[in-house]
């Protein structure tokens, strides 16, 4: 990593522990962070800076984070987006594509990867996941054998500073490539466990694990206070529900309150995550720490929309040191009351046409 | 014309209850019908009922095209120009003429449907034939484009099958207006066809249906013909018309500065009909390298043909997901570009000699401003790329037609049309590796959206595939 990255990454790391200390983070004090970033990358990433000289508006100089150009997720799949040489890059973390040139691969190494763990664990901190501690459970692979996987990693982090006696993961990994869950080793778990519990997965691993339950004619009944957290994303692995039907499918299998599920919004393109709780009636509501700010978009012109407007989400992210500190998801949201409700990335209405088209 | 009769179910105020009996009971009724009204009628009197009503459909001030424009556009979501040009196309070709002549393509004698007749050779060999229609033609039709609607009940109509069309929700009020416009010439074909309209896939309002059929007709993805094909009850037939992908070539004896531009604003047609959400809808363009124009030249001319094409006809409205598909994409695309000038600075501008092969990926990206309205990507990769359509068009150069195929042979089983752009001489040339390649249709660029009453959808003879034979040796 560039000294002069590694010198950022320091720095954010004591200035976000202050933030979840309560110290806030204007949004004059957060554009310094961000086009501070930039510039950096600028120089360092070469398809962020071809992107930054190509843009309209320039955040050289300046606080006005809103005018920093947003690489488009899509682009990790086709270009490096990194600030590491080929060498530096000593880890990847991908999206769970089905075929290799439909991965997003966001490079890292050894101090990248570190700001990344102590953010991601000062994120939990804010959100309020590591109050108390609990027994955590995580339906994904060990990191160490999923090495490819940011989430895997994250929860990895959580298991091991945040994690009560006898966490663990329940997942592994077939020789195909794609996630197993022993279920059934987790709830002979869950049945010795006195106290909450923490339940960490994807959410096409909850549908699993509710059609599991249902095959063998059984429900669980969870302790009170227990918190299970979901991550949007099915890739095609299991039927798709909306996060509130979610909620209400763990709800019920799993005897927990919808209260006590809680969603979070991250991919492999963004260090930081969003969490969230899904309404009786929509989607849920997420948050980013004070640390990563959310910008919705016009899909038909680019240009901000108003609150309550849909839009493209992009999330500027400070810790994004190693790639790129703002990312156009493909994703379409509407903020509402400061938090970003998503809406997912097909449309509700039926598709037109007969020809085959491009996701 | 204020409001249309009551003819159709799906004629009914949206939410009136549909229910299995129902609709088994209309296909009992439309079956009996046809014995009683239409079985005995000749297929030369149903082609000039057929021609007549689109004859009146062509005329600007008919009251059926004046109400499918208008609330068509407004159901479709296509433009009134993009609907009413792409009706136009379809209702041009139904002539008296092309009607008997594909029935004599598909079936050998324009008398087949109805009377044992044969061809010289088969009477020589003392053998006579009958085409039978289906007694009932159920048609599970898909969303969008009308026109593979029309096509079918056109052919239902011609053969005098009873036909029980199921139309997607929000896409019933073309196939309905024309229906109706041919009850208002003839009542009886009024009491031999159906429309309905559901959400597809429910299976207790659709099992009576499929049962009643004597074949079913399904145009969809493979999700729905899966589907569809795994509720026919035994012995029924199923013809199913899956979604394809289409492309164009232009050969480089094309692009003279002069045929450049034609070809430009002719492959501009093909993306701007029906908003390119047909199956014969271009995805891109391979461009031959060595013409006076060169492929990058050319996807600037389709830039400028597609901004005309947003004047005369616009892109109709679409949701935010296309929308965002198109603006990640065209962000996508800008990044490559700008990113490959950048890293081949140097490379680009050294002079190509003999040792020298110039970096290949440059990526540009022409589109509308401040909308969704049409893109043009140019990207110096051969590499086949599906678009995400709404007018939105790769242009990519390669050396030959033979080296496109090459990158396209990751779609070849799904290619439904290739338009060719070039020179009368080449064409055959090319036509005959695309023959062999395994093309079910080829056309001039510019027609691709456009193909001729009697084509052979998915490389199927529409109407063959619809009968059943008698055959007779004396």
């Amino acid at each position: 990593m560039h000294p002069a990255i590694h010198d950022y990454a320091d720095r954010l790391r004591e200035r976000v522990r202050r933030c979840v200390d309560g110290s806030l983070l204007d949004d004059a004090e957060f554009g310094l962070w961000a086009c501070g970033l930039a510039e950096l990358q600028a120089k360092l990433n070469p398809v962020f800076g071809a992107l930054s000289r190509s843009a309209v508006a320039s955040f050289q100089g300046s606080s006005n984070w809103r005018a920093i150009p947003a690489i488009p997720t899509d682009s990790f799949k086709e270009l490096d987006v990194t600030t590491l040489s080929a060498a530096e890059r000593t880890v990847v973390f991908e999206s769970s594509g089905t075929t290799v040139g439909d991965r997003s691969r966001n490079f890292h190494d050894g101090a990248s990867v570190a700001l990344y763990e102590d953010l991601a664990a000062f994120g939990a901190q804010w959100a309020g996941l590591v109050e108390r501690r609990r027994v955590h459970y995580s339906l994904t692979p060990d990191p160490s054998e999923a090495v490819r996987s940011s989430l895997a990693r994250m929860l990895g982090v959580f298991v091991a500073r945040f994690g009560g006696e006898g966490s663990g993961f329940f997942g592994s990994v077939d020789p195909d490539g794609l996630w197993r869950t022993d279920f059934e080793g987790l709830e002979g778990q869950l049945r010795e466990a006195n106290g909450s519990v923490w339940i960490s997965g994807t959410a096409f691993q909850y549908v699993h694990w509710a059609d599991s339950l249902a095959e063998r004619g059984m429900k669980l009944r969870l302790p009170s206070g227990s918190l299970i957290m979901e991550t949007g994303g099915y890739k095609g692995r299991s039927r798709e529900l909306g996060s509130s039907a979610l909620a209400a499918l763990i709800s019920e299998n799993l005897g927990v309150r919808a209260s006590e599920v809680l969603t979070e919004y991250g991919m492999c393109e963004l260090a930081s995550q969003a969490y969230g709780q899904s309404g009786p009636d929509g989607e849920a509501l997420l948050k980013f720490p004070p640390w990563a700010r959310v910008r919705l978009v016009s899909p038909e012109t680019g240009a901000p929309v108003a609150d309550g407007e849909t839009g493209l989400v992009q999330v500027v992210d400070l810790a994004n040191v190693a790639s790129a500190v703002a990312i156009q998801t493909g994703d379409l949201g509407v903020m509402a009351g400061g938090a970003l409700r998503l809406l997912g990335r097909r449309g509700t209405a039926p598709r037109r046409g007969c020809s085959l088209m491009a996701a | 014309m204020t409001t249309l009769p009551q003819l159709f179910l799906a004629d009914l105020p949206d939410g009136a209850a549909l229910t299995p009996t129902l609709i088994r009971e209309s296909c009992i009724t439309l079956k009996r019908n046809r014995i009683q009204w239409l079985a005995r009628r000749r297929t030369q009197e149903m082609a000039e009922l057929l021609a007549y009503a689109a004859e009146r459909w062509r005329r600007p001030e008919d009251a059926f095209r004046r109400r499918a424009l208008s609330a068509g556009a407004a159901e479709t979501g296509f433009s009134r120009e993009t609907l009413g040009r792409g009706l136009d196309a379809f209702f041009h070709k139904i002539t008296v003429e092309s009607l008997m002549q594909w029935v004599a393509q598909d079936l050998g004698d324009p008398r087949r449907l109805d009377e044992l007749c044969g061809t010289p050779s088969e009477l020589r060999a003392g053998r006579m034939a009958i085409a039978r229609a289906p007694d009932l033609l159920v048609q599970i039709a898909a969303g969008g484009l009308p026109n593979s609607t029309l096509t079918s009940m056109t052919l239902g109509v011609l053969m005098r099958s009873a036909q029980f069309v199921k139309c997607s929700r929000g896409a019933s009020v073309v196939p309905r207006l024309w229906a109706h416009s041919l009850a208002d010439l003839e009542p009886k074909v009024g009491g031999v066809v159906e429309l309905a309209a559901w959400p597809g896939g429910s299976e207790a309002l659709e099992q009576p249906m499929l049962e009643e059929a004597e074949l079913v007709m399904v145009h969809g993805g493979d999700e729905t013909v899966t589907d569809v094909r795994r509720r026919m009850p035994p012995g029924k037939r199923l013809a199913a018309y899956g979604h394809k992908i289409s492309f164009g070539f232009v050969s480089e004896d094309a692009l003279s500065s002069y045929m450049a531009r034609r070809t430009a604003e002719r492959a501009a047609q093909d993306v701007a009909a029906w908003d390119q959400l047909g199956c014969l809808s271009p995805h891109l363009f391979y461009v031959e390298e060595g013409g006076v124009v060169s492929p990058e030249g050319f996807a600037e001319q389709l830039a400028q043909a597609l901004a005309a094409e947003e004047t005369a006809a616009p892109r109709g409205r679409i949701d935010d997901a296309a929308a965002a598909a198109i603006k990640q994409r065209r962000d996508l695309h800008h990044l490559r570009g700008v990113h490959f000038e950048v890293q081949h600075r140097d490379a680009t501008t050294a002079p190509r000699g003999a040792f020298f092969e110039p970096p290949r990926g440059a990526t540009r990206v022409w589109s509308s401003e401040g909308s969704s309205a049409w893109t043009v990507v140019f990207e110096d990769d051969p590499r086949f790329r599906t678009s995400c359509l709404h007018r939105f068009v790769y242009v990519k150069p390669c050396g030959n037609l033979m080296e496109a195929l090459r990158h396209a042979d990751v779609v070849r089983e799904k290619t439904g049309v290739v338009g060719i752009g070039a020179g009368e001489g080449r064409a055959t040339q090319l036509a005959q590796a695309l023959t062999a390649w395994g093309v079910p249709r080829i056309c001039p660029i510019g027609r691709m959206q456009d193909p001729p009453a009697g084509w052979r959808h998915d490389g199927r003879p529409a109407l063959g595939d619809l009968v059943n034979w008698t055959d007779w040796e004396q």
